[in-house]
């Protein structure tokens, strides 16, 4: 049996940041200040910074509080020492994700539900101020509380991938911020509505249940979850294939 | 009682690091010798179940497939530094429920391990704050937990100084007594402290498994000092080993291991150390049958 406590231990520090965190953005008039418009075709849009906090800054408590969760768990030599007890991957990695998952999206999809109703306070506001836009329709609140589940499930999901290919904690969280921090210069650019903080620095679609980004997140967690559950404790993922070469490549050097 | 029966294993597409092991241990400790690249940590994983091989294994004639076997048995890893940040009680009792103990008596089996490696006073204390001696007293105390028939621990030893390590077998056997133990090392004065039993690895295939006194002995009237001048013509030696040379200004002195009958005349019998032994188990620096 996994001992919780462990797990609680290992992360209340970085939890409880997480929740302050949500409780100030809750508060950042800032996060919930919305403008609108209407496009070309005929869609609305809204801009805000709420996905800069709600997903953006997000994923990077995410990703350390999944790091210092599972970081033991994924190093070789534990990994190894957890294999000598009788205990299955479904109780090391599969229980404790799912209670790693509930125990985040339920505060973090709260804290969606609240700024987003702000949210639409604010495009009343700015109808109020700017009639030529009136009517402008309210944002439905499980759209942006979708949103928000899918991208931090899929953050829970990368890391423990990464993990599972490094086999220690530190290089994904690098590797991450690192791509957090290029998301903020021209990543965004790049990618565009397919960026995977569409929304943080570029508009969002808030009408839609599936955008483009969402929806490759949502597509890709499973692959990556089912690969760290299969694979987990196993020696043969990526070790094996790049052995292969190297011994292919030393045979035919000889 | 553990018993290995034809225990084969080989990594992916690579020849076989365990090659048809198997021998038979009684209660006591053992040590289980190799050079490095021997198998000593394959075969130990293999024990554990933390790689499946070919061929069997059993704890008092309970196999390794079957469930029970894991709770029987407790692994003690090369380096013993899981989850660094947390409370050394914290840690035992982690390891209380990973072996299933019931919950209700998790906190007594921690007080029980502590007190029986005198940890007591420091269990609130963070693990990676511990001195390298005390690290190996929490380990012996996880190993203890849960009860185990068999404790398999792999070069404990390694990298802790003559004082701690002397510390650390009078712990192991006041702790593991009438139990079976397994330790893997290549520290030759660590067997001559606590051994009852030894197994040699040598390429992955067992080449002694039995009393550590036998072992002892076993080179006892067989071994001769051969010296011979650098450049001279080889002494013939058929039938006997050379285990070891050195040279030493003009001389080259041979170590070789034959019965006394078909020694030359300028052969000297010696006592055997416990290099000595190793190196017959370990196949020898050669077997020509010529010295010089």
């Amino acid at each position: 049996m996994w001992d919780k406590r462990v797990d609680v231990l290992s992360v209340w520090k970085y939890y409880t940041a997480f929740l302050v965190f949500l409780g100030v953005v809750l508060f950042m008039r800032n996060a919930s200040y919305s403008s609108v418009y209407w496009l070309n075709d005929g869609r609305p849009f809204v801009s805000n910074k709420a996905y800069f906090y709600l997903q953006y800054l997000t994923c990077i408590f995410v990703v350390t509080i999944t790091a210092k969760m599972f970081g033991e768990s994924f190093r070789v030599p534990v990994c190894e020492y957890l294999k000598s007890f009788s205990i299955s991957t479904r109780q090391i990695v599969f229980y404790r994700y799912v209670g790693l998952l509930l125990s985040l999206i339920i505060p973090h999809t709260a804290a969606t539900a609240i700024l987003f109703s702000k949210v639409n306070a604010s495009i009343l506001d700015y109808v109020v101020i700017f009639p030529k836009y009136d009517p402008f329709p309210k944002l439905n609140i499980l759209i942006p509380m979708t949103h928000c589940a899918i991208a931090l499930n899929f953050y829970i999901a990368m890391t423990l991938f990464l993990m599972l290919i490094f086999r220690e904690p530190v290089l994904p969280v690098v590797l991450i911020m690192a791509w957090c921090a290029l998301e903020a210069g021209p990543l965004n650019r790049i990618f565009k509505h397919y960026d995977m903080f569409a929304g943080s620095f570029t508009p969002q679609d808030f009408y839609s249940f599936l955008p483009p980004n969402i929806l490759w997140m949502l597509i890709l967690q499973p692959v990556l979850l089912g690969l760290v559950f299969i694979f987990y404790g196993k020696g043969s993922f990526l070790n094996a294939p790049l052995q292969r070469l190297i011994i292919f490549l030393s045979r035919r050097h000889d | 009682m553990l018993k290995v029966s034809n225990v084969t294993y080989s990594y992916k597409n690579d020849q076989p690091v365990l090659k048809n092991v198997s021998f038979t241990l009684r209660d006591g400790i053992a040590f289980l010798l190799g050079e490095n690249g021997s198998g000593k940590t394959t075969l130990l994983k293999v024990i554990t179940s933390i790689l499946t091989s070919e061929g069997t294994l059993s704890i008092n004639g309970i196999d390794s497939r079957s469930d029970e076997y894991k709770s029987l048995i407790s692994y003690l890893p090369q380096e013993f530094d899981i989850y660094p940040e947390l409370k050394i009680v914290d840690i035992l009792r982690f390891v209380a429920l990973l072996k299933k103990v019931d919950k209700s008596k998790v906190n007594l089996e921690v007080r029980k391990a502590a007190k029986r490696v005198n940890i007591e006073d420091i269990l609130d204390k963070t693990f990676k704050k511990c001195s390298c001696g005390m690290k190996r007293r929490v380990g012996i105390a996880t190993a203890l937990i849960g009860n185990p028939q068999m404790v398999v621990m792999d070069e404990p030893t390694a990298g802790i100084d003559p004082k701690e390590r002397i510390a650390f077998y009078k712990t192991i056997r006041e702790c593991f007594e009438g139990k079976n133990v397994l330790i893997s090392t290549h520290i030759l004065d660590d067997i001559e402290i606590l051994a009852d039993n030894v197994v040699m690895l040598a390429r992955g295939e067992v080449t002694y498994c039995g009393s550590y006194k036998e072992f002892r002995n076993s080179l006892n009237g067989r071994l001769f000092q051969i010296e011979s001048k650098v450049g001279e013509p080889p002494v013939a030696l058929s039938g006997c080993r050379v285990l070891s040379s050195e040279k030493q200004g003009t001389v080259v002195k041979y170590r070789v291991v034959g019965d006394a009958g078909i020694m030359p005349e300028c052969a000297v019998p010696i006592d055997p150390a416990t290099e000595d032994i190793w190196l017959y188990y370990q196949g020898g620096k050669d077997d020509v049958g010529q010295a010089g």
